[in-house]
């Protein structure tokens, strides 16, 4: 029994040798944004070790902040959308400035204004209304409507022409 | 006013919005420049490519004495960041970023370049293009120093493409890392390879694919205090209210807070009940009458 949870804990353990870690120790939390994919690294950098290697000491500074970033982005709500595994993206925190000044809301026109003064409001008036007399719904203007003058056969000639 | 449809729709596109386009910028190249700054504006085309414009005449400007001619650039072209490079005895490989709101310089902020490797010089593979880059910032100066703020600021908005809800996480590809350190910025780009860690979350190898800057920061000028404020400002509309009563736990589930009136017992609807029926005098009778049928 010892021995196989021996030879398990074993080979997990050169499981995991076999892959790099992906924990990264920083003494300042980074700030991270995830709605912009955004990340600030506050933690003072050591000028000397800078001095001595440049290109080195600013590509593991780059890998360990971006492995932070990553870390941050994969814990997100992710979604599948035709076949491809997609991140929600929370809103952005950090803000910028805007491009051009928030827009105004356009000024009432003259009608608009008198309308507001007096109250008047718009009212729908239906297609269609009940008529009483032939017990159903018919239009409320036009052919076959109430006022239909073609619905009479024959019609007096008016007395203004 | 528009005459078509077509700049009816063309001058909507313009317009101010309650959500903005994403903002553009234009690459425009100074009276005289050396072959490390033209290289430059190729390459921070290349990186915003799709919502940039490059110019590829000779524009002599001079962004600091006088903007107006930078700001009918803009207007015309409708673009609020821009990128300007020159060349001088004085200032050497200079670069010149900015951005402008309501078509006014709001902030600029004059770039040497030292050390110049461009996208070409790093022979490998590079990301596709059009994806969001992350974007990284370290060094204390980012965080006390105004005009470094501010060039924060510039950066984050030069170099962050459109505001995205979705990202696919595959496409994850390209890495912009700006530190702030022993008086200089250092710009450098990567492309990012993810490998298996063994958990869920990949781990991150990177990969420097140019361009890559040595940056100092000569002349500055920053907007004042309340413009830069009123660009700041949100609309109403777009401010996230608050929910009110309503949270979440650890576990995420969701909890609601429900305020109510105390409750009128006596119009509480219950089990209707022959038994339970109120007789009135009239009912009595009846079911007396019955009674006395039945007997």
């Amino acid at each position: 029994m010892a021995t196989v949870v021996e030879s398990v804990l074993l080979a997990a353990a050169e499981e995991e040798k076999k892959y790099k870690s992906i924990e990264v120790k920083k003494a300042i939390p980074l700030e991270i944004d995830p709605g912009n994919l955004l990340a600030f690294d506050t933690t003072p950098l050591e000028v000397r070790s800078f001095r001595q290697n440049k290109k080195t000491f600013l590509d593991s500074l780059a890998r360990d902040n971006t492995q932070l970033l990553i870390n941050d982005i994969w814990k997100l709500p992710v979604e599948r959308v035709e076949d491809v595994i997609v991140a929600k993206l929370p809103p952005p925190t950090y803000r910028v400035p805007r491009e051009k000044s928030i827009p105004r809301a356009r000024p009432p026109t003259k009608w608009q204004e008198y309308a507001r003064l007096k109250g008047i409001q718009n009212r729908k008036k239906s297609r269609k209304v009940w008529d009483d007399e032939q017990k159903k719904w018919i239009p409320s203007w036009g052919y076959q409507s109430k006022n239909d003058l073609k619905k009479d056969w024959l019609l007096e000639v008016p007395t203004n022409i | 006013k528009p005459r078509t449809q077509r700049a009816k729709r063309a001058l909507e596109q313009r317009a101010p919005k309650l959500v903005e386009n994403t903002k553009k910028a234009l690459f425009i190249k100074g009276g005289n420049t050396s072959e490390i700054v033209t290289q430059i504006l190729r390459d921070c085309y290349a990186l915003k490519k799709g919502n940039a414009i490059l110019f590829k005449k000779k524009n002599i400007l001079k962004p600091f004495e006088d903007q107006t001619s930078l700001e009918f650039f803009s207007e015309k072209n409708d673009t609020s960041l821009f990128m300007y490079g020159s060349h001088s005895k004085k200032r050497p490989h200079n670069i010149i970023i900015g951005r402008t709101f309501s078509y006014h310089v709001l902030d600029m902020i004059e770039l040497g370049v030292e050390n110049f490797k461009s996208l070409s010089d790093f022979k490998n593979a590079k990301y596709s293009s059009g994806s969001k880059p992350c974007l990284v910032f370290s060094g204390e100066p980012f965080e006390q120093d105004t005009e470094h703020k501010r060039l924060k600021s510039l950066l984050v908005d030069f170099f962050r493409g459109p505001v995205v809800t979705n990202v696919r996480l595959a496409g994850l590809e390209h890495a912009l890392h700006f530190v702030a350190i022993d008086g200089k910025i250092y710009l450098r780009s990567y492309r990012i390879i993810l490998k298996k860690s063994g958990s869920r979350t990949p781990r991150v190898e990177l990969e420097e694919i140019g361009p890559s800057l040595d940056l100092v920061m000569r002349r500055t000028r920053l907007a004042a205090d309340d413009l830069f404020k009123k660009s700041m400002k949100q609309p109403k509309e777009a401010k996230i209210r608050k929910v009110k009563n309503v949270s979440r736990d650890v576990f995420g589930t969701k909890h609601g807070r429900i305020h109510m009136q105390k409750q009128d017992l006596n119009t509480l609807q219950l089990r209707k009940l022959k038994g339970l029926k109120r007789k009135t005098a009239e009912t009595e009778n009846n079911d007396n009458s019955k009674k006395a049928k039945s007997d």
